[in-house]
């Protein structure tokens, strides 16, 4: 069971069909996640090496994707978890929430209390991208 | 598991420095916080990790090496070296590092390399651009073999990693960081390699870097704890506090700016930027 670590918000004004479309396709993710070094598609999913400020160095992603959420399964090398994207249009603007799911037994040594503000800020970041990018579709 | 190594370790160092629970909690948390802590049941939040971490005494600015390194064939010399290096006495250490009778008493390569490293050690904080510095961490690995198969060259690799990121020179830092850690599970377990760890998360957080800071420190605990050691352990639990207050901070700096930003695309409203 997965229990959510934090959740990052962007807002964009872009129709939300599109930016679900774009978070679908496996490839989009180089657009918007700088620190990817090699993407491979494989059977098993997306098969990811990263260079640096990542939680793992490897990783196999799978997506998939209900109604408002789009969903990465993440399997690393280090750390598995999740990424629900939700999109929720208002007033004109597409609300993008990004919550970071993680098992409740990691294997990790240090407190999760200590990880759970320098993931938050990893990922703002690259959702600060995605949100620039979805702008320009 | 997490939970009960950060505890269990909380609870060595202050037993290991005769610190009692009320001493050690006074005017941070309750005593029976503290008990739940070490016990492996609770984790705090990170101001008070760092505050616990800062009692302890586990602020690391200074490094002690475990064992120390032999700078010269006269004992004395080598003895003092490594006292006025615990005491943390850097400009006294660098003035005698400099007197004419040390310096003619260096006889081998390997003294040569640890005479080159405690300069560079109390140059690190004395050096205003590091410069100085630098040349000393080179002229160490400068006497070692070329494929970096010792711990002290690891460490002199490491150090320049860390004057390089004080300086913000990323490239040099990293490949620096690379270089050192490249053989550190091939090479014979001394406990000095886990200043390794330590010095690879400080470097990163100079260069902002902090999921690798964190990386680094996941790795040094699994390194350290798979040696059945505790050496830099506690050390390693505050700055990963660290790292997590300082990313804490930006988070909260980023949120007020995006709710600058939120407010102004939900109410076409012109924020102030530049207020007075």
């Amino acid at each position: 069971m997965n229990k959510p670590l934090f959740t990052n918000i962007a807002m964009i004004t872009q129709k939300k069909e599109k930016v679900q479309a774009f978070l679908e396709k496996p490839k989009s993710i180089l657009k918007w996640d700088s620190d990817i070094s090699l993407l491979e598609e494989q059977a098993e999913g997306l098969r990811i090496s990263r260079v640096h400020q990542s939680l793992n160095d490897k990783e196999v992603i799978t997506i998939k994707s209900d109604n408002d959420k789009v969903t990465y399964h993440i399997k690393g090398d280090r750390l598995d978890y999740e990424v629900m994207f939700e999109l929720v249009e208002e007033d004109g603007l597409l609300e993008v929430s990004e919550t970071l799911l993680l098992p409740e037994k990691t294997n990790s040594h240090l407190p999760l209390k200590l990880l759970k503000p320098i993931a938050k800020h990893a990922f703002a970041s690259n959702l600060e991208n995605l949100a620039a990018i979805a702008e320009q579709l | 598991m997490e939970k009960q190594l950060f505890g269990k370790e909380i609870k060595r160092i202050r037993k290991e420095k005769k610190i009692s629970q009320s001493a050690l909690t006074e005017g941070i948390c309750s005593q029976s916080m503290l008990s739940f802590i070490e016990s492996g049941k609770y984790v705090p939040n990170v101001q008070i990790i760092v505050k616990l971490c800062n009692r302890l005494d586990l602020d690391t600015d200074q490094l002690i090496l475990n064992d120390h390194y032999e700078i010269s064939s006269v004992e004395k010399f080598s003895k003092k070296c490594e006292e006025l290096c615990n005491s943390h006495n850097y400009v006294e250490l660098n003035d005698f590092l400099c007197r004419e009778s040390v310096l003619d008493s260096i006889d081998t390569g390997q003294q040569m390399q640890a005479y080159y490293y405690y300069l560079a050690c109390s140059q690190f904080h004395m050096d205003r651009d590091g410069r100085e510095c630098l040349r000393s961490f080179k002229l160490s690995l400068a006497e070692s073999d070329t494929t970096v198969t010792s711990t002290i060259s690891m460490l002199s690799l490491m150090g320049a990693a860390a004057v390089y990121s004080k300086f913000g020179k990323k490239g040099s830092a990293i490949s620096n960081i690379e270089k050192a850690m490249k053989r550190v599970d091939a090479v014979e377990y001394e406990k000095n390699l886990n200043i390794l760890f330590y010095l690879q998360a400080y470097a990163y957080i100079n260069l902002n870097m902090l999921v690798d800071a964190h990386n680094a420190i996941e790795s040094g605990i699994e390194f350290i704890t798979s040696h059945d050691t505790h050496y830099m352990l506690g050390n390693l639990f505050f700055l990963a506090a660290k790292i997590a207050e300082k990313a804490e901070e930006s988070n909260q700096q980023r949120d007020s700016l995006q709710q600058s930003a939120i407010f102004e695309k939900l109410f076409s409203e012109k924020i102030f930027k530049n207020i007075p």
